[in-house]
């Protein structure tokens, strides 16, 4: 790489430059140079550690397997927790129902009509209407 | 010296790669590091970016297609690499570069004024335009010829001695003043 070229163009035209070309001015920790290349090759895997690892393809596959399965599950589950929800919803339509029988008085005419309970009720609220009126009459007297 | 295609026939072989890739380092690692330090004149700096330029070209060895010599590819990611990170660090502190400039040189010279005229040398190449500085650097300190620049930076040879000898007077008259001032 030595070009006398470049001397001999500076002893022409910037004579002062040619007496500062050398990397002497420069500081460099001791023995830097000499373990360098070790330092370098640590960084690297080496080929067998590389044949170790797994082809892409493998683990491209191994991927789509993982979310395949993935998928199962979480409509399995879902399947499911839709068929318990179906049970919860039937129980609490009972459990609603048995406290619409019991308590007509919280609930609006709409309610009753539309639950079919309205004759029930009615016969009910008869005998309640009963009482109420035996008990106006009490205060009458 | 080992030849390339023997490097890279080496390289090429799983069981003797790493053996192609230290003689790759041993052969050019002193001056692919001459070139970074000054550009970036900082030892950690250099020492940082030479990691990564070695790294790279371990990386990148398949895609070398034998256009140009390996020095000569290596070359070309070592000055990219330099480059950039003299971009960065200018963007950070021109004034901290400078500082970085003159702290890193050896302190053990007896010779004090030869010291601080090679300070001076330093600073004139400090006001250079950054490709100038490296143009500069490429011709003064790495001794490449004119033909190996042109390959490595994209411009003509023409472009690139003009470069040069603008570097050469700058430098000159920054040194002329500076002696003048003292």
């Amino acid at each position: 790489m030595k070009d006398k070229e470049v001397i001999n163009e500076l002893k022409s035209v910037a004579p002062i430059l040619v007496k500062w070309k050398d990397n002497g001015h420069y500081k460099v920790p001791e023995g830097y140079f000499d373990d360098f290349e070790s330092r370098i090759l640590t960084q690297i895997p080496s080929e067998s550690a590389k044949e170790r690892s797994m082809n892409p393809w493998i683990m491209r596959v191994a991927a789509v397997g993982i979310v395949v399965l993935a998928a199962f599950f979480l409509l399995r589950n879902e399947r499911n927790s839709s068929a318990d929800t179906q049970v919860m919803a039937a129980n609490d339509a009972d459990i609603y129902l048995e406290y619409l029988k019991s308590n007509p008085e919280e609930f609006d005419m709409d309610i009753l009509v539309e639950s079919g309970l309205l004759d029930e009720i009615a016969f009910q609220s008869q005998d309640i209407g009963d009482e109420y009126q035996r008990e106006d009459s009490i205060e009458i007297q | 010296m080992v030849d390339d295609k023997t490097i890279l026939k080496l390289i090429s072989n799983p069981t003797s790669s790493r053996e192609g890739y230290r003689i790759l380092i041993t052969q050019n690692k002193e001056k692919l590091y001459w070139h970074i330090r000054k550009m970036v004149s900082d030892h950690d700096d250099a020492d940082d970016i030479l990691q990564n330029v070695f790294l790279k070209v371990i990386k990148h060895i398949k895609d070398f297609k034998g256009e140009s010599s390996l020095f000569t590819w290596m070359f070309k990611i070592a000055r990219n690499e330099s480059l950039n990170h003299v971009k960065q660090a200018k963007i950070r502190s021109t004034l901290e570069i400078k500082e970085n400039f003159v702290s890193h040189l050896t302190t053990h010279n007896e010779n004090f004024e030869e010291e601080a005229s090679y300070h001076s040398l330093l600073r004139a190449m400090e006001t250079l335009p950054l490709k100038q500085k490296e143009v500069f650097i490429m011709r003064y300190f790495d001794e490449l010829p004119y033909k190996d620049m042109a390959n490595m930076t994209g411009t003509s040879e023409g472009a690139l001695k003009a470069s040069y000898h603008l570097a050469v007077q700058k430098i000159t008259h920054f040194l002329t003043n500076a002696n003048l001032n003292q």
